[in-house]
């Protein structure tokens, strides 16, 4: 043993004097010790206490600003938009339409700039959407939309047929599309209004005689009429049950009560109370045609006893607005780059922009109770209050139209830039509703911009 | 009756959710040896930017280009979520009755991403009224209910709990579940009226 020695017994001891340790007394040897370790069996926390809290805090506040920023509370453009801004940009619509505008009176209908190339098919409901619109817009000083539409018309009264006991606008011995004969009558009556011609009432009274005809006594309004079997049944459109209230309100206003109020008005009741849940559209349909409906029945000089018919209360109307509202605020915050890109979609095409703002300038005009938006007396209760926010969305609209249509510049680039000029192209294709829908929304909305002070 | 599109409309509503947002018993029963006059300092602090927040809420919207309904949709979705993680999780006490009034206790205890955004909603849709009053309701209770879990005078104290403790044997931790499930139900409606809106 080191440092042993002969003790004063002879027994062996340690250096220190004391009694050597047996070997199986002696204590395990201590294990070396880890730097920054604490007491043997407690395991390490990286955060405790308040730092856990405080970090737990921060990444908090970070992931909620990143994450609703990123995916919910994007920036909502909406460019600055005049009244003459949007003129300008509704007449390079319409010039759009003179230059496409064929030998016969239709129009291109899908139109590819980069190949300057007419991609072919064709929609009779556009066509007669198309008059509306143009018809809208000679009504608002855009003097060359006059004769473009009267050619496209002279082709629509061409393709008249006889249904029932009255007409339908189509082919002869085709399938009859309800939707075609109501816009081609809304459109008749805006042409009676801007021009003061009456001499197309024996065709818009046929159309309406049509349109009475196929309305069910729900008020529902059947997608197509067969003429060998009739009315379709249990089959619905979109949208052709709202331009067929348009119209029968309009027919109304243009020709008088008999036979058209209580058929306008049924169609606007089953609209405004129960059409989404009867025939199952999940979710709601934000209708501008409705919209415009309920705008037009609020015109009627019966101090406000149509519009009240239809919807008492305005709840429907307000509905509609809210529609409206999301789609416009969700539009707003695409821009078709990151994030917006994944986390919003691509924007949507020049009529689904416009749609939004034909139904919020309606509705604006519902909210009015002046009365400067062209509705009487028969504003809805629903709405009041509301004009300036319904105002403030239709004007974003405006300005997303105005920012996205093919400017002289940007047409410049094209294949035929004057073929291109004043559309709205989605991969470089247009289709001609994208004009008619974003030309009649930037007309409306104008009028609301040069109104509101 | 308040229907889906017009709750935020309703200033009940939105200080109920200032409330769920604040949830008092909940924060109280994080720092349970934290004395009330501490957690009223903290809530002071909180208080400050929350009430700039408040005053400026319009100001603040139009800055990011957000819209008030969006505004709703944001604070309706983190409600829920706030409120579903606490409805479900019991709160973590730190035993500590020294934490700093500033940091932790008034950050990020009661300056919370939830309770900022329902003043921001209140703020814009009811005015500096509306905000001062979310804030208020969010942060008040806290150090009130701080002062109520506390033993009166020549009671024995209650010794510290290092763990959570079991629903059944305090009272505080039932209230913080509810209102966790208030802010939940009203968090959706707020969700539902911004999406609705115009």
């Amino acid at each position: 043993m080191r440092g042993s020695s002969e003790g004063p017994d002879g027994a062996e001891r340690g250096t220190d004097g004391e009694a050597p340790v047996p070997p199986e007394d002696q204590a395990a040897p201590a294990a070396p010790a880890i730097p920054g370790d604490r007491a043997p069996g407690r395991r390490r926390r990286l955060f405790s206490g308040p730092r856990r809290l405080l970090v737990g805090g921060l990444v908090a506040w970070l992931a909620i600003a990143v994450g609703l920023r990123a995916a919910v509370a994007l920036p909502e453009r909406c460019p600055p938009v005049d009244a003459a801004a949007a003129q300008r940009a509704a007449q390079l619509a319409v010039g759009w339409f003179a230059d496409h505008q064929q030998a016969d009176g239709r129009w291109t209908y899908r139109y590819e700039a980069a190949t300057d190339r007419d991609l072919g098919g064709y929609e009779i409901v556009r066509h007669a959407g198309v008059l509306l619109a143009l018809y809208q817009a000679l009504g608002r000083g855009l003097t060359e939309a006059g004769p473009v539409a009267d050619v496209g018309l002279a082709w629509a009264l061409g393709h008249l047929v006889a249904s029932g006991d009255g007409a339908a606008l189509g082919e002869d011995g085709a399938t009859l599309q309800v939707g075609a004969s109501a816009l081609l009558a809304a459109a008749l009556v805006e042409r009676r209004r801007v021009t003061g011609e009456h001499d197309h009432d024996g065709e818009l009274a046929a159309l309406g005689r049509f349109l009475v005809g196929v309305v069910e006594p729900s008020g529902a309004v059947p997608q197509v009429v067969d003429p060998r079997t009739g009315p379709s049944v249990g089959s619905y459109s979109r949208f052709f049950t709202g331009e067929t209230f348009l119209a029968l309100a309009r027919l109304r206003e243009a020709l008088g009560p008999d036979p058209w109020e209580e058929p306008a008005l049924r169609v606007g009741r089953y609209l405004a109370e129960r059409r989404d849940e009867v025939e199952g559209w999940f979710p709601a349909i934000a209708d501008h045609w409705a919209a415009y409906g309920l705008a037009e029945v609020a015109r009627w000089p019966d101090g406000g006893a149509g519009r009240r018919a239809v919807d008492p209360e305005g709840t429907a109307a307000l509905h509609l607005a809210g529609l409206f509202g999301v789609q416009v605020r969700y539009e707003s915050q695409r821009t078709d780059r990151l994030p917006s890109r994944v986390t919003r979609g691509r924007q949507t095409l020049g009529a689904g922009l416009g749609t939004i703002g034909e139904g919020l300038a309606n509705l604006a005009a519902l909210a009015d109770p002046s009365g400067a938006g062209g509705v009487g007396h028969g504003g809805s209760p629903a709405l009041d209050g509301q004009r300036p926010v319904l105002v403030e969305r239709a004007s974003c609209v405006a300005g997303m139209l105005v920012e996205r249509q093919v400017d002289p510049a940007e047409a410049a680039a094209m294949a035929d830039p004057e073929r291109a000029v004043g559309a709205w192209y989605q991969f470089g294709v247009t289709q001609m509703d994208d004009q008619q829908h974003a030309l009649s929304a930037l007309l409306l909305v104008g009028d609301l911009l040069a109104t509101t002070r | 009756m308040i229907e889906p599109s017009s709750l935020a409309d309703a200033l009940l509503a939105v200080l109920l959710a200032a409330l769920a947002a604040g949830n008092p018993p909940r924060r109280a029963a994080t720092v349970p040896a934290t004395a009330a006059a501490r957690l009223a300092g903290a809530a002071a602090a909180a208080a400050l930017p929350l009430v700039l927040l408040g005053v400026g809420a319009g100001a603040v919207l139009d800055a990011l280009a957000v819209s008030r309904p969006t505004a709703r949709v944001a604070a309706g979705l983190v409600l829920m979520a706030v409120g579903l993680v606490e409805v479900v999780r019991t709160a973590r006490p730190l035993p500590d009755p020294d934490l700093g009034v500033l940091v932790p206790l008034g950050f990020p205890l009661l300056l919370r991403p939830e309770v900022a955004l329902v003043v921001l909603v209140a703020g814009a849709d009811h005015g500096v009224g509306g905000g001062i009053a979310a804030v208020l309701v969010a942060l008040a209770g806290t150090p009130l209910v701080a002062r109520a879990r506390r033993p009166a005078p020549g009671e024995a104290a209650a010794p510290p709990l290092p763990a959570p403790v079991p629903p059944a044997t305090d009272p505080w931790s039932g209230a913080a579940r509810w209102l966790a499930a208030l802010g939940v139900l009203v968090g959706a409606g707020l969700l539902l009226d911004g999406i609705l809106a115009l």
